[in-house]
Parts: C-alpha cells; structure tokens; sequence
C-alpha cells in the first residue's frame, strides 16, 4: 500500500522490476482508518503514509502491527515471518 | 518516489559506516506486536496497477499483510 498515485508506482515497479502486488491509497481513505498516516503539519511528509505492517487473519482480524516512528527503519523479515507463523501461516 | 529510493541508499550507505552503527536503533525495539486486543480489520478499496480494484474482502480466509511503504 502506499499513498502514491497508481501510475507513481506503475513506473516505480516498471523500473525497479519490482513483483510485489501494489495498491494506492492516493485519496488517504484506508491510511486514517489504519492509524498510519503522517498527520503533523509540520511534517515534510505531512499526509502520506507511515511506515506500517499488519498482520490480518483467516477472519479478518488485525493481530500483529507494527507502526514506525521512524520511516526509515523497517522490520526484518525473520521478524515479520515469525509474526506470520504465529498467525497461522504455513 | 525518487527521494524515497535516494533516502533508502542513504540509509544503506549509513548503516554501512562505524559511526552510523552506533546510531541504530535497539533491535528489540523494532519488532511485530500483538494487537491486544484484537479488532477487526478497517475495509479497504484500492485500485492496484491494473486499474482492478483490491479489497480486503477479496482475501477471506487468507491471513493478509498489508505493508504501508513510508514513500513521498
């Protein structure tokens, strides 16, 4: 997810060859509903999206998150596959 | 897109230096947590690259990760 417009992130996957099925939130509907969108006016990022992960399972229920506060740290993905196992995925 | 892509060689290029090592974070303070308590996933509609519209209902009985990039 990201709040880039669609053909932002059409080029981005097209020149970084990028697989990874992408979605836009340009109009910011899903990132408030999510708590993950940068709300600081003074913000140079004021309006686009933190850096976030959530874990939704078989039901439909949020059970893992993690939000940055820093957009430039990222989890390591040993660390979200081990969420993603203790979610029920195999 | 571009800064993010610039912000993200900067990143690499500071973690590769000694001093940038002792300004990273504390492993354990960057890890997946438990929602306690759980709630229900907010709905979501978005168009993917192709112009189809993706909706978290679509994934009923998968477990999902939905991965915000902090891109600006």
């Amino acid at each position: 997810m990201s709040a880039d417009h669609v053909a932002t992130l059409d080029a981005f996957t097209k020149q970084n060859k990028i697989r990874l099925p992408l979605a836009s939130d340009f109009r910011r509907t899903m990132l408030p509903a999510y708590d993950a969108m940068v709300t600081n006016e003074q913000s140079p990022i004021y309006r686009y999206a933190k850096r976030a992960y959530f874990i939704i399972d078989r039901e439909g229920t949020v059970r893992w998150i993690k939000v940055m506060d820093n957009p430039l740290d990222l989890l390591k993905p040993d660390e979200v596959l081990k969420a993603l196992k203790e979610s029920g995925a195999s | 897109m571009k800064r993010a892509l610039a912000v993200a060689l900067v990143l690499v290029a500071a973690v590769a230096t000694p001093a940038a090592r002792a300004m990273e974070h504390d492993p354990s303070a960057i890890r997946m947590q438990p929602y306690d308590p759980p709630k229900p996933a907010p709905a979501f509609a978005l168009p993917d690259l192709s112009g189809k519209t993706v909706r978290l209902g679509d994934f009923k009985g998968k477990i999902v990760l939905v991965f915000f990039w902090a891109t600006w």
